[in-house]
Protein backbone atom coordinates (compact mmCIF):
# COMPACT_ATOMS: atom_id res chain seq x y z
CA UNK A 1 0.00 0.00 0.00
CA UNK A 2 1.30 3.42 -0.90
CA UNK A 3 2.13 5.70 1.95
CA UNK A 4 2.49 9.43 2.19
CA UNK A 5 4.95 11.23 4.44
CA UNK A 6 4.15 14.61 5.89
CA UNK A 7 7.44 16.41 6.40
CA UNK A 8 6.97 18.60 9.45
CA UNK A 9 8.62 19.87 12.59
CA UNK A 10 5.63 18.81 14.65
CA UNK A 11 2.04 17.85 14.00
CA UNK A 12 0.10 21.08 13.99
CA UNK A 13 -3.55 21.51 13.08
CA UNK A 14 -2.76 21.67 9.35
CA UNK A 15 -0.76 18.45 9.37
CA UNK A 16 -3.48 16.68 11.35
CA UNK A 17 -6.04 17.81 8.79
CA UNK A 18 -3.88 16.45 5.98
CA UNK A 19 -3.37 13.09 7.65
CA UNK A 20 -7.10 12.83 8.37
CA UNK A 21 -8.05 13.73 4.79
CA UNK A 22 -5.61 11.19 3.40
CA UNK A 23 -6.91 8.53 5.77
CA UNK A 24 -10.44 9.35 4.66
CA UNK A 25 -9.27 8.76 1.08
CA UNK A 26 -7.75 5.42 2.05
CA UNK A 27 -4.11 6.49 2.03
CA UNK A 28 -1.78 5.81 4.92
CA UNK A 29 -0.04 9.02 5.95
CA UNK A 30 2.58 9.43 8.60
CA UNK A 31 4.53 12.36 9.96
CA UNK A 32 8.16 12.56 8.93
CA UNK A 33 10.01 14.50 11.60
CA UNK A 34 13.65 14.62 10.55
CA UNK A 35 15.02 16.10 13.74
CA UNK A 36 18.33 14.56 14.62
CA UNK A 37 18.30 12.09 11.77
CA UNK A 38 21.11 11.79 9.26
CA UNK A 39 20.27 12.06 5.60
CA UNK A 40 21.58 9.03 3.73
CA UNK A 41 21.69 9.56 -0.06
CA UNK A 42 19.27 6.78 -0.82
CA UNK A 43 15.97 6.21 -2.56
CA UNK A 44 14.22 7.23 0.64
CA UNK A 45 16.39 9.91 2.19
CA UNK A 46 13.94 10.62 4.96
CA UNK A 47 13.47 7.60 7.21
CA UNK A 48 10.36 7.53 9.37
CA UNK A 49 10.50 9.37 12.63
CA UNK A 50 11.61 7.24 15.59
CA UNK A 51 8.02 6.87 16.74
CA UNK A 52 7.25 5.21 13.42
CA UNK A 53 10.42 3.18 13.03
CA UNK A 54 9.70 -0.04 11.25
CA UNK A 55 6.72 1.46 9.48
CA UNK A 56 6.33 1.57 5.73
CA UNK A 57 8.52 3.83 3.63
CA UNK A 58 6.82 6.83 2.06
CA UNK A 59 6.05 7.03 -1.64
CA UNK A 60 5.18 10.70 -1.60
CA UNK A 61 6.40 13.52 0.59
CA UNK A 62 4.30 16.56 1.46
CA UNK A 63 6.39 19.56 2.49
CA UNK A 64 5.00 21.08 5.67
CA UNK A 65 8.32 22.01 7.27
CA UNK A 66 8.06 25.60 8.50
CA UNK A 67 11.77 26.13 9.02
CA UNK A 68 12.75 26.74 5.44
CA UNK A 69 16.52 26.40 5.58
CA UNK A 70 16.17 22.78 6.63
CA UNK A 71 13.00 22.24 4.63
CA UNK A 72 14.62 23.43 1.42
CA UNK A 73 17.57 21.10 1.90
CA UNK A 74 15.34 18.12 2.66
CA UNK A 75 13.03 18.73 -0.28
CA UNK A 76 15.94 19.25 -2.65
CA UNK A 77 17.49 16.00 -1.47
CA UNK A 78 14.19 14.19 -1.84
CA UNK A 79 13.72 15.52 -5.38
CA UNK A 80 17.26 14.45 -6.26
CA UNK A 81 16.38 10.86 -5.53
CA UNK A 82 13.39 11.02 -7.86
CA UNK A 83 10.88 10.88 -5.03
CA UNK A 84 7.55 12.57 -5.62
CA UNK A 85 6.93 15.66 -3.52
CA UNK A 86 4.07 18.05 -2.93
CA UNK A 87 5.71 21.37 -2.26
CA UNK A 88 5.88 25.00 -3.25
CA UNK A 89 8.12 24.45 -6.28
CA UNK A 90 10.76 27.14 -6.62
CA UNK A 91 9.56 28.70 -3.37
CA UNK A 92 10.26 25.46 -1.52
CA UNK A 93 13.96 25.51 -2.25
CA UNK A 94 14.64 29.07 -3.34
CA UNK A 95 14.49 32.45 -1.70
CA UNK A 96 12.44 35.56 -2.32
CA UNK A 97 14.79 36.74 -5.08
CA UNK A 98 14.39 33.45 -6.93
CA UNK A 99 10.63 33.67 -6.62
CA UNK A 100 10.43 37.35 -7.60
CA UNK A 101 12.63 36.72 -10.61
CA UNK A 102 10.56 33.77 -11.81
CA UNK A 103 7.30 35.66 -11.34
CA UNK A 104 8.63 38.72 -13.18
CA UNK A 105 9.90 36.53 -16.01
CA UNK A 106 6.46 34.90 -16.27
CA UNK A 107 4.79 38.28 -16.53
CA UNK A 108 2.97 37.94 -13.22
CA UNK A 109 2.10 41.41 -11.89
CA UNK A 110 4.36 42.37 -9.01
CA UNK A 111 5.00 45.56 -7.09
CA UNK A 112 7.95 47.64 -8.23
CA UNK A 113 10.83 45.74 -6.64
CA UNK A 114 14.52 46.32 -6.13
CA UNK A 115 17.04 43.76 -4.95
CA UNK A 116 19.71 45.13 -2.64
CA UNK A 117 22.78 43.36 -1.35
CA UNK A 118 24.09 46.13 0.88
CA UNK A 119 22.65 48.58 3.36
CA UNK A 120 23.57 51.45 1.07
CA UNK A 121 21.79 49.82 -1.85
CA UNK A 122 18.71 49.13 0.26
CA UNK A 123 18.50 52.75 1.38
CA UNK A 124 18.99 53.91 -2.19
CA UNK A 125 16.22 51.55 -3.27
CA UNK A 126 13.83 52.92 -0.66
CA UNK A 127 14.69 56.48 -1.67
CA UNK A 128 14.00 55.59 -5.28
CA UNK A 129 10.69 53.85 -4.56
CA UNK A 130 9.45 56.37 -2.00
CA UNK A 131 7.61 55.82 1.25
CA UNK A 132 6.03 53.66 2.43
CA UNK A 133 8.02 50.69 1.25
CA UNK A 134 8.52 47.15 2.53
CA UNK A 135 11.72 45.27 3.22
CA UNK A 136 11.47 41.56 2.49
CA UNK A 137 14.57 39.60 3.53
CA UNK A 138 15.56 36.96 1.02
CA UNK A 139 15.10 34.15 3.51
CA UNK A 140 11.49 33.11 4.03
CA UNK A 141 12.13 32.61 7.72
CA UNK A 142 12.22 36.40 8.09
CA UNK A 143 9.06 38.43 8.02
CA UNK A 144 8.52 41.50 5.89
CA UNK A 145 9.08 44.86 7.56
CA UNK A 146 7.18 48.01 6.59
CA UNK A 147 9.39 51.06 6.16
CA UNK A 148 7.07 53.95 6.79
CA UNK A 149 9.63 56.76 6.76
CA UNK A 150 13.34 57.38 6.40
CA UNK A 151 13.99 57.04 10.13
CA UNK A 152 12.43 53.58 10.23
CA UNK A 153 14.24 52.58 7.07
CA UNK A 154 17.64 53.60 8.38
CA UNK A 155 17.04 51.96 11.74
CA UNK A 156 15.92 48.61 10.32
CA UNK A 157 18.37 48.38 7.44
CA UNK A 158 21.43 49.51 9.38
CA UNK A 159 20.50 47.28 12.32
CA UNK A 160 20.40 44.25 10.04
CA UNK A 161 23.65 45.25 8.35
CA UNK A 162 25.58 45.88 11.57
CA UNK A 163 24.34 42.94 13.65
CA UNK A 164 23.63 40.47 10.87
CA UNK A 165 26.05 38.03 9.32
CA UNK A 166 25.75 39.30 5.76
CA UNK A 167 22.79 37.18 4.75
CA UNK A 168 20.47 39.49 6.67
CA UNK A 169 21.57 42.39 4.48
CA UNK A 170 20.23 40.75 1.33
CA UNK A 171 16.67 41.81 0.75
CA UNK A 172 14.00 42.84 -1.68
CA UNK A 173 12.60 46.32 -1.33
CA UNK A 174 9.06 46.64 -2.61
CA UNK A 175 7.06 49.78 -3.19
CA UNK A 176 4.16 50.25 -0.77
CA UNK A 177 2.87 48.17 2.10
CA UNK A 178 0.38 45.32 2.00
CA UNK A 179 -1.15 45.81 5.43
CA UNK A 180 -4.95 45.69 5.28
CA UNK A 181 -5.15 45.28 1.51
CA UNK A 182 -3.97 41.74 0.90
CA UNK A 183 -5.29 38.19 0.98
CA UNK A 184 -3.42 34.91 1.01
CA UNK A 185 -4.75 32.29 -1.38
CA UNK A 186 -3.88 28.63 -0.91
CA UNK A 187 -3.31 27.12 -4.33
CA UNK A 188 -3.44 23.33 -4.59
CA UNK A 189 -2.64 21.52 -7.83
CA UNK A 190 -3.12 24.72 -9.82
CA UNK A 191 -6.45 25.60 -8.25
CA UNK A 192 -7.00 28.38 -5.71
CA UNK A 193 -9.02 26.52 -3.10
CA UNK A 194 -9.09 28.86 -0.10
CA UNK A 195 -8.27 32.32 1.13
CA UNK A 196 -7.28 33.57 4.54
CA UNK A 197 -10.53 35.34 5.09
CA UNK A 198 -9.53 38.75 3.83
CA UNK A 199 -11.82 40.89 1.71
CA UNK A 200 -14.23 38.92 -0.46
CA UNK A 201 -12.11 38.12 -3.50
CA UNK A 202 -13.23 38.74 -7.04
CA UNK A 203 -12.14 36.40 -9.81
CA UNK A 204 -8.98 38.35 -10.61
CA UNK A 205 -7.05 37.79 -7.40
CA UNK A 206 -7.51 33.99 -7.19
CA UNK A 207 -6.59 33.64 -10.85
CA UNK A 208 -3.48 35.72 -10.25
CA UNK A 209 -2.55 33.41 -7.39
CA UNK A 210 -2.98 30.41 -9.67
CA UNK A 211 -0.74 32.04 -12.31
CA UNK A 212 1.93 32.59 -9.69
CA UNK A 213 1.73 28.99 -8.50
CA UNK A 214 2.05 27.78 -12.09
CA UNK A 215 5.06 30.01 -12.73
CA UNK A 216 6.76 28.56 -9.66
CA UNK A 217 5.86 24.95 -10.39
CA UNK A 218 4.14 24.81 -7.02
CA UNK A 219 1.73 22.08 -6.05
CA UNK A 220 0.89 23.55 -2.66
CA UNK A 221 1.61 27.18 -1.89
CA UNK A 222 0.18 30.29 -0.30
CA UNK A 223 0.15 33.33 -2.56
CA UNK A 224 -0.31 36.77 -1.03
CA UNK A 225 -2.13 39.07 -3.42
CA UNK A 226 -2.27 42.77 -2.61
CA UNK A 227 -4.56 45.35 -4.10
CA UNK A 228 -2.79 48.42 -5.45
CA UNK A 229 -3.85 51.45 -7.41
CA UNK A 230 -2.61 49.60 -10.49
CA UNK A 231 -4.61 46.48 -9.73
CA UNK A 232 -3.80 43.29 -7.85
CA UNK A 233 -0.18 42.17 -7.60
CA UNK A 234 1.54 39.13 -6.14
CA UNK A 235 3.12 40.56 -3.01
CA UNK A 236 4.76 37.49 -1.52
CA UNK A 237 4.37 33.75 -1.27
CA UNK A 238 4.25 31.32 1.64
CA UNK A 239 6.08 28.05 0.99
CA UNK A 240 4.24 26.36 3.88
CA UNK A 241 0.89 28.12 4.18
CA UNK A 242 -1.32 27.80 7.21
CA UNK A 243 -4.92 26.99 6.38
CA UNK A 244 -6.62 26.07 9.64
CA UNK A 245 -8.80 29.18 9.39
CA UNK A 246 -8.88 29.35 5.60
CA UNK A 247 -12.17 29.96 3.86
CA UNK A 248 -12.83 27.50 1.03
CA UNK A 249 -13.47 29.22 -2.29
CA UNK A 250 -15.33 26.35 -3.93
CA UNK A 251 -16.54 24.29 -1.01
CA UNK A 252 -13.57 21.93 -0.97
CA UNK A 253 -11.27 22.19 2.04
CA UNK A 254 -7.52 22.52 1.47
CA UNK A 255 -6.70 19.18 3.07
CA UNK A 256 -9.21 17.40 0.86
CA UNK A 257 -7.73 19.00 -2.25
CA UNK A 258 -4.22 17.97 -1.20
CA UNK A 259 -5.39 14.42 -0.58
CA UNK A 260 -6.94 14.26 -4.04
CA UNK A 261 -3.70 15.49 -5.59
CA UNK A 262 -1.70 12.96 -3.59
CA UNK A 263 -3.83 10.13 -4.90
CA UNK A 264 -3.45 11.40 -8.46
CA UNK A 265 0.33 11.55 -8.10
CA UNK A 266 0.54 8.12 -6.50
CA UNK A 267 -1.51 6.61 -9.31
CA UNK A 268 0.70 8.32 -11.88
CA UNK A 269 3.83 6.93 -10.26
CA UNK A 270 2.51 3.46 -9.54
CA UNK A 271 4.09 1.71 -12.56
CA UNK A 272 7.38 3.53 -12.11
CA UNK A 273 9.74 1.74 -9.79
CA UNK A 274 13.13 3.07 -10.86
CA UNK A 275 14.79 5.34 -8.29
CA UNK A 276 15.73 7.98 -10.84
CA UNK A 277 12.73 8.46 -13.05
CA UNK A 278 13.26 10.87 -15.94
CA UNK A 279 9.54 10.85 -16.69
CA UNK A 280 8.32 12.20 -13.39
CA UNK A 281 4.82 13.51 -14.11
CA UNK A 282 5.67 16.62 -12.19
CA UNK A 283 6.04 19.69 -14.41
CA UNK A 284 9.34 21.50 -14.50
CA UNK A 285 9.87 23.93 -11.69
CA UNK A 286 9.41 26.92 -13.92
CA UNK A 287 7.99 27.30 -17.40
CA UNK A 288 10.36 26.89 -20.30
CA UNK A 289 12.28 30.06 -20.87
CA UNK A 290 12.36 31.03 -17.22
CA UNK A 291 15.32 28.89 -16.40
CA UNK A 292 18.35 28.32 -18.49
CA UNK A 293 19.14 24.95 -19.96
CA UNK A 294 21.18 23.92 -16.96
CA UNK A 295 18.34 24.18 -14.52
CA UNK A 296 19.66 27.26 -12.82
CA UNK A 297 17.88 30.57 -12.89
CA UNK A 298 19.78 33.09 -14.98
CA UNK A 299 19.17 35.87 -12.53
CA UNK A 300 21.40 38.44 -14.17
CA UNK A 301 19.63 38.06 -17.46
CA UNK A 302 16.19 38.29 -15.88
CA UNK A 303 16.81 41.42 -13.90
CA UNK A 304 15.79 44.39 -15.95
CA UNK A 305 18.78 46.47 -14.99
CA UNK A 306 21.57 46.43 -12.45
CA UNK A 307 22.76 49.74 -11.13
CA UNK A 308 24.72 50.67 -8.01
CA UNK A 309 24.22 47.32 -6.41
CA UNK A 310 20.48 47.38 -6.99
CA UNK A 311 18.75 45.10 -9.46
CA UNK A 312 15.65 46.63 -10.97
CA UNK A 313 12.78 44.39 -11.99
CA UNK A 314 10.27 45.40 -14.57
CA UNK B 1 -8.38 22.45 34.41
CA UNK B 2 -8.17 21.76 30.70
CA UNK B 3 -6.13 23.72 28.21
CA UNK B 4 -6.11 23.68 24.42
CA UNK B 5 -2.88 23.86 22.47
CA UNK B 6 -3.15 26.66 19.88
CA UNK B 7 -0.66 24.85 17.65
CA UNK B 8 -2.18 21.37 17.35
CA UNK B 9 -5.60 21.81 19.03
CA UNK B 10 -4.86 19.06 21.54
CA UNK B 11 -6.74 19.30 24.83
CA UNK B 12 -4.88 18.31 27.97
CA UNK B 13 -5.09 18.61 31.72
CA UNK B 14 -3.24 21.35 33.58
CA UNK B 15 -3.00 21.76 37.32
CA UNK B 16 -1.33 24.31 39.51
CA UNK B 17 -0.07 26.48 36.69
CA UNK B 18 0.56 30.18 37.10
CA UNK B 19 0.28 33.02 34.66
CA UNK B 20 3.49 33.35 32.69
CA UNK B 21 4.53 29.76 33.20
CA UNK B 22 5.89 27.85 30.23
CA UNK B 23 4.47 24.36 29.70
CA UNK B 24 5.06 21.92 26.85
CA UNK B 25 2.17 20.53 24.85
CA UNK B 26 2.12 16.78 25.57
CA UNK B 27 0.99 16.03 22.02
CA UNK B 28 3.04 18.21 19.65
CA UNK B 29 5.76 19.34 22.04
CA UNK B 30 5.54 23.06 21.37
CA UNK B 31 6.25 25.34 24.31
CA UNK B 32 3.19 27.17 25.53
CA UNK B 33 2.86 30.19 27.76
CA UNK B 34 0.07 30.34 30.29
CA UNK B 35 -1.55 33.65 29.38
CA UNK B 36 -4.28 33.29 31.95
CA UNK B 37 -4.44 30.78 34.81
CA UNK B 38 -8.14 30.82 35.56
CA UNK B 39 -9.71 30.13 33.16
CA UNK B 40 -6.70 28.61 31.46
CA UNK B 41 -5.63 30.39 28.31
CA UNK B 42 -2.56 29.23 26.42
CA UNK B 43 -0.50 30.90 23.74
CA UNK B 44 2.66 30.03 21.87
CA UNK B 45 5.67 30.88 23.99
CA UNK B 46 7.74 33.65 22.42
CA UNK B 47 10.88 32.35 20.80
CA UNK B 48 14.15 33.98 21.64
CA UNK B 49 15.90 35.39 18.64
CA UNK B 50 17.15 38.45 16.88
CA UNK B 51 14.30 40.78 16.03
CA UNK B 52 16.38 42.91 13.67
CA UNK B 53 14.68 45.98 14.97
CA UNK B 54 11.43 44.87 13.42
Amino acid sequence: MATVGVLCGRMRVEEKLLVAALAEAGVVAEPVVPTGLPLPPSRHPLPPAPAFAGGPQTDLLIDRFPERAAGAALIAASRATGSATIDAGLAATGDRLTVATALAAAGVPRPNTHFAWSAEAALAAVASLGYPATLLPLAYRSAATPLLDIDAAEAVIEHRAVLGNGVETLALVQAGVAVGCSSCFVVVDGEPVASDGGPEPDAVAPNLAARAAHALGARLIGVVVAETTHGPVVWDVQPVPEFRHARPLSGRPVAEAVAAMAIRLLKARAPQQEPMDPHDPRPVLAPAGHLNGHGNGNLRAEAGEVRDGVALFA
Amino acid sequence: MTGTCPECAAEFELSGVEQGEIVPCPECGVELEVLNANPVQLGLAPEEGEDWGE
